[in-house]
């Protein structure tokens, strides 16, 4: 009686299945960081009487190093660069907050325009749909910007990246709005609208609030969540471009423009440290030398640009596991039926 | 408590055994969901009759299809087949089909005899299964589907999906090849499809349901298989398209002398194709018979479930007082196959049982062991030569006839 | 046997595959068009029809009358210090000093009678200042005075020129303005070697479209592969540990976006100007290309395979892989064609970031920079649309050629 015990897959009868699991660990982890994301956009509004920073303030070391009256150390302007990553915080909360806003309005508005009414609107919507899902978002944001210019005469003010914003929500809204008017399709397969307008319940306005409350509202959260996190990204990388705002309002994107140069020495810190490894391990050539190079790009090398490229990777992965966990949650108490 | 499945089943004796195709003994497939463990099959014997027609009548959800899938090894879900014997009698030898279960299977059973512990080793079932039925499938053993539309490739043409099963085999020889497709037509016309050449350049969204079921007929029948499983062939079909089906069945089945296993839940189909029923309730069979005693209205003796299924026929036919009481449904729904009630699964909408709950006297012949309804399941015994019933309300002591667990 | 069915179904396939060509060619021209008419209307675009002219005066100047008829509008300075402070807000970010009247010139012609004949030191400015896309025209209407050598060698310097001349001058040096349609269609027309000032642009774009091409193809590719080697070692061990691994790093490092993985991997090896491999799978990594690719055709080959057809298939005794195949080819192109997009932003960036010259480059420097050079804008852009319309095109093709439950209108 041979038993291949290598690969056996075990239950126990009468247990329910570990995949309901309501981690709490999980809950309270997404909890904190996005507490600590919004605080610190609201700790910036604190005006500097009271006892805010002013990111613009400028000490007296460049590149500072960690200490306690700079926690994560001065950039090449002698400003604190906790205060700038705060201030930052303000700015990616707003504008990725306005995307999302528009992006969920137009998507569920596209998306049960599309899904309901038949006819021309309905044509219309879907091939423009299509259109838009040809080209990448950044070279459409691109363009946009010479039409911008056209209505503004003119250069980068600071509410181009308001108009993007705005813009990148109703170019990513299609994608939401198909979503959706799949689901009010499949509804309708289920006929019990057209039961309802039988009924009596001809406000179609009546039956939409029935439709999204209580079959779109999971897509809608998980979909909001997910595009924040998006909109954090195309913001940083929009102001990187040079297309977003400009000194004085701080933004990540900035911050990593500005300290782009301050990176040079990173190159050379990591190769000099891997020639070094790799000698000491062959014991070939004069480590003094190779030790030499290493202490001279070391001198140069500057840490404090990593701290935007943190909070940035951070926020969006935030975002993203928060879209997770709410398809996670919805999605098991959806699968039931 | 451990329980461990042989391999090669012993040939017993019996004048009965040489005529049957396929045993199945004490099958259990169970699936793992999220919100809990469904028991789709769950201790099922089985005798199918070589060259009649079994047919298996139930509700839905009662696992009818579970249970073709498993005996054709296509319960692929975890855990799938736990426990049973497929014996498969072809040319003399006999086979168990379900026999992988012994090297990747393990079940443990609880204190009080309630299985409590199950594992299985997935990767190396799949392989095993794979190696056991790769003769079979198609060849010995085929399979027509439920919904025909979804069960032929989309992608492919009719033509080049029956090219395969005609001979079952690939060949660019030439002339072998214009066989095939000779062969083709010929299978086309035997299913009653005029214009075969447009339906063979045709793709299956192309075709009508009945189309597409005459073809997968085709297919099963194809490979001169010695058994084919039919799941709900007619399910999802016009009425007229329906009764073509079941008599180019019929008539298919009277030609070459296949076994067939319809299952269904349409008794009108069932009566009209099968030699022998058997009638399945919520993953067990609770009585099984020939087809003239199950289906007859004058014989009083049959399960609450059977008799309660053939009262909710209302045909053309029937009395007028009959016609005026008017629909008669089974109370209440199906039980849930992850919780089942517990004793006899069907006592909470059994009218027997409820009418000797309710009515305190009536202590007459046959209610003797009612009480054991919700307590104890009632086990499958054999009333006459090719007939079983589950039943508390029939059932007799094991002394006096000889009772099959 | 005949053959009748089959050749229906080739003219279908053919008759949707000229319907979505003749879409997508639509789509190109349209959006083109659009294109074009926003540079065309923007500050500076080639709907700027303004001349600025210094010194001269329409009613005495018959050359100047001959322009204005001809449909030019003049902007008349009286001396160089006026031009100077016109063209300086036209150059400042200060929308203040700006007026759109500055923002539409497009030609700059000087009189060197009211200049005094000197080596004029508004030319020097335009020429030493970003503003040497705006071509000067010098003319004088008598004899020349002092350096004329240093003017000649400056601008076009036109020697008491006949009003037709003149007209003729200001034309070479400017697109006919006169309807937005018929400029559109002459651009399109000598695409790209049509030269409006900016130098010909089209070994510019030849060069920068080969970059972006391979950049964006290698990285498509590159996925591919790995993802394919990494969904089908799932498949053929599953339990690997090695396997899963692979699956988790290629889900934590596709969370970085583009911007930084591109500024890390300048960091790292410096800011090289020539393709590097290692821009392959951070394109592809940072997209998320690599990781939508694996769990996509994880899901999907799982899906493809679990189908009644494919399960019905194998009761038949019949091979699971050759049924499941042509779907996973059809989900395949699905699922790359809706990546491309999303490539193709990232590339953008990757470029700009490591100033590695390619179209995404291109595109940025034509929209950051000020004023805008119409011309490699427009060229870019085209080339951008045309060659995404292009792969939807040929992915829509593939699609209704191998799927024939699809065909379309």
């Amino acid at each position: 009686m041979k038993l291949a015990l290598k690969g056996m897959r075990t239950l126990e009868m009468g247990g329910v299945s570990s995949a309901i699991k309501h981690s709490g660990v999980r809950r309270s982890v997404l909890a904190i960081c996005l507490g600590l994301f919004i605080g610190s956009a609201l700790l910036s509004t604190i005006p500097e009487a009271w006892g805010g920073g002013n990111p613009h303030h400028r000490y007296n070391e460049r590149w500072g190093s960690i200490s306690f009256a700079h926690p994560l150390g001065t950039d090449m302007n002698r400003k604190d660069v906790l205060t700038q990553l705060v201030f930052g915080a303000q700015t990616s909360l707003l504008m990725s907050t306005l995307s999302t806003f528009v992006f969920l309005l137009a998507g569920t508005v596209l998306g049960v325009l599309s899904g309901y009414c038949s006819g021309w609107p309905r044509n219309v919507v879907l091939a423009v749909f299509q259109v838009l899902q040809i080209f990448p978002i950044l070279l459409l944001l691109l363009l946009s910007m010479i039409f911008i210019e056209m209505f503004f005469l003119g250069r980068m003010t600071n509410w181009n990246l308001v108009i993007l914003m705005a813009l990148f929500g109703v170019f990513s809204a299609p994608k939401l709005a198909e979503m959706i008017r799949g689901k009010i399709l499949a509804l309708k397969e289920r006929t019990f609208i057209e039961a309802a307008v039988a009924l009596g319940l001809s406000h179609r306005r009546i039956i939409g609030k029935h439709i999204i409350r209580s079959e779109c509202l999971p897509i809608i959260l998980v979909q909001g969540a997910y595009i924040m996190g998006q909109a954090i990204m195309v913001e940083t990388t929009l102001t990187f471009l040079k297309l977003g705002v400009e000194y004085p309002v701080v933004s990540w994107g900035l911050m990593l423009r500005k300290m782009q140069d301050g990176m040079i020495s990173w190159g050379m810190v990591i190769q000099q440290g891997f020639r070094y490894s790799w000698c000491w391990l062959r014991q070939t050539e004069d480590l003094n030398i190779i030790a030499r190079d290493w202490n001279m790009g070391l001198a140069d090398f500057h840490f404090q640009p990593l701290f935007p490229i943190m909070s940035i990777a951070g926020s969006a992965w935030l975002f993203l596991e928060l879209a997770r966990y709410f398809n996670d949650r919805l999605r098991l108490q959806d699968g039931r039926g | 408590m451990k329980k461990l499945i042989s391999a090669m089943a012993e040939v017993p004796d019996g004048e009965m055994e040489d005529e049957l195709l396929v045993q199945v003994e004490g099958l259990r497939t169970y699936i793992s969901t999220p919100t809990g463990m469904v028991r789709a099959v769950d201790g099922v014997d089985l005798n199918v009759r070589k060259g009649k027609v079994l047919g298996i009548l139930g509700e839905s959800g009662s696992g009818k299809s579970v249970m073709a899938r498993s005996i054709l090894g296509l319960a692929d879900n975890f855990p799938g087949v736990i426990e049973g014997r497929i014996l498969f009698r072809d040319k003399g030898k006999v086979e168990n089909l379900a026999h992988p279960l012994e090297e990747t299977t393990l079940v443990e059973l609880g204190s009080d005899g309630e299985i409590c512990k199950i594992s299985k080793d997935m990767k190396a079932w799949r392989k095993q299964i794979q190696e056991t039925y790769r003769g079979i499938w198609g060849r010995k053993i085929s399979m027509i589907f439920q919904d025909p539309q979804k069960s032929l490739n989309p992608f492919w043409t009719v033509g080049e999906q029956l090219v395969e099963t005609v001979e079952n085999g690939t060949s660019a020889n030439m002339p072998e090849t214009i066989r095939k497709w000779q062969d083709v037509v010929k299978w086309l016309k035997k299913v009653r499809i005029k214009k075969a050449d447009d339906v063979i350049e045709a793709y299956p969204h192309n075709l009508s349901g009945g189309m597409c079921q005459r073809v997968m007929i085709a297919m099963a029948l194809g490979g001169h298989p010695s058994l084919v499983i039919a799941d709900e062939p007619t399910t999802g079909l016009d009425a007229t398209v329906q009764a073509q089906i079941v008599n180019l069945l019929k008539s298919l089945q009277k030609r070459y002398g296949t076994t067939i296993i319809v299952i269904s839940h349409d008794i009108g189909m069932i009566s009209r194709l099968a030699d022998d029923i058997a009638v399945m309730y919520c993953g067990q069979i609770v009585e099984h018979g020939p087809r003239k005693r199950m289906v007859d209205p004058q014989v009083e003796q049959k399960h609450p479930y059977t008799k309660a299924l053939l009262e909710s026929l209302l045909s053309v036919n029937c009395d007028p007082m009959r016609r005026m009481e008017g629909l008669r449904a089974i109370e209440k729904e199906v039980p849930d196959p992850k919780n089942p009630p517990p004793g006899c699964r069907f006592h909470p909408r059994c009218q027997v049982y409820q009418n000797w709950r309710t009515q305190e006297g009536d202590r007459g012949a046959g209610t003797r062991w009612l009480a054991q309804c919700p307590l104890k399941e009632p086990p499958l015994v054999k009333t006459a030569e090719s007939s079983g019933i589950r039943c508390w309300h029939f059932y007799d002591e094991p002394d006096e006839e000889s009772s099959h667990v | 046997m005949t053959k009748q069915p089959e050749v229906a179904e080739t003219w279908e396939t053919i008759l949707s595959i000229t319907l979505i060509a003749g879409r997508a060619l639509g789509l190109f021209l349209v959006t083109t068009f659009v294109v074009f008419a926003a540079l065309y209307f923007t500050p500076g675009g080639w709907g700027a029809d303004r001349i600025l002219v210094v010194g001269g005066k329409v009613s005495t100047d018959q050359c100047l009358t001959t322009l204005q008829e001809a449909g030019y509008k003049l902007v008349l300075t009286r001396n160089e210090g006026e031009a100077k402070q016109m063209l300086e807000a036209f150059h400042s970010r200060s929308r203040e000093q700006e007026t759109e009247i500055t923002s539409k010139v497009q030609l700059v012609l000087i009189s060197l009678e009211a200049v005094g004949g000197r080596a004029s030191s508004l030319a020097a400015f335009i020429k030493e200042g970003n503003l040497n896309r705006l071509p000067v025209i010098f003319y004088t209407l008598g004899e020349v005075k002092g350096n004329g050598q240093t003017v000649e060698s400056l601008a076009a310097f036109l020697h008491a020129p006949s009003p037709e001349e003149l007209l003729a001058a200001v034309r070479a040096h400017l697109l006919p303005r006169r309807w937005l349609l018929s400029g559109y269609w002459k651009w399109l027309v000598h695409f790209p070697g049509y030269d409006v000032g900016g130098g010909p642009i089209a070994e510019k774009l030849w060069s920068s479209s080969i970059v972006t091409f391979t950049l964006v193809s290698g990285s498509l590719t590159l996925s591919l592969c790995i993802s394919l080697v990494l969904v089908i070692s799932m498949l053929v061990w599953p339990e690997s540990r090695g396997v899963s691994i692979g699956f988790y790093l290629v889900n934590f490092l596709s969370g970085f976006h583009i911007v930084i993985l591109s500024l890390l991997f300048v960091a790292i090896f410096g800011q090289i100007g020539s393709f590097s491999f290692w821009m392959l799978p951070i394109l592809a990594l940072g997209n998320g290309t690599l990781s939508d690719y694996t769990s996509v055709l994880r899901e999907e080959l799982r899906r493809i395979f679990s189908q009644e057809y494919v399960v019905a298939a194998m009761a038949r005794g019949s091979s699971r892989v050759r049924h499941g195949a042509r779907e996973t080819l059809v989900s395949l192109i699905n699922v790359t064609s809706s990546k491309i997009p999303i490539l193709v932003g990232g590339t953008i960036v990757l470029e700009w970031v490591c100033s590695y010259v390619g179209l995404g480059y291109n595109i940025v420097k034509a929209i950051e920079t000020q004023p805008r050079d119409v011309n490699l804008t427009m060229g870019v852009a085209t080339v951008i649309v045309g060659g995404l319309i292009f792969v939807n095109f040929i992915s829509g093709a593939l699609r209704i050629y191998l799927d024939p439950r699809i065909s379309e209108g």
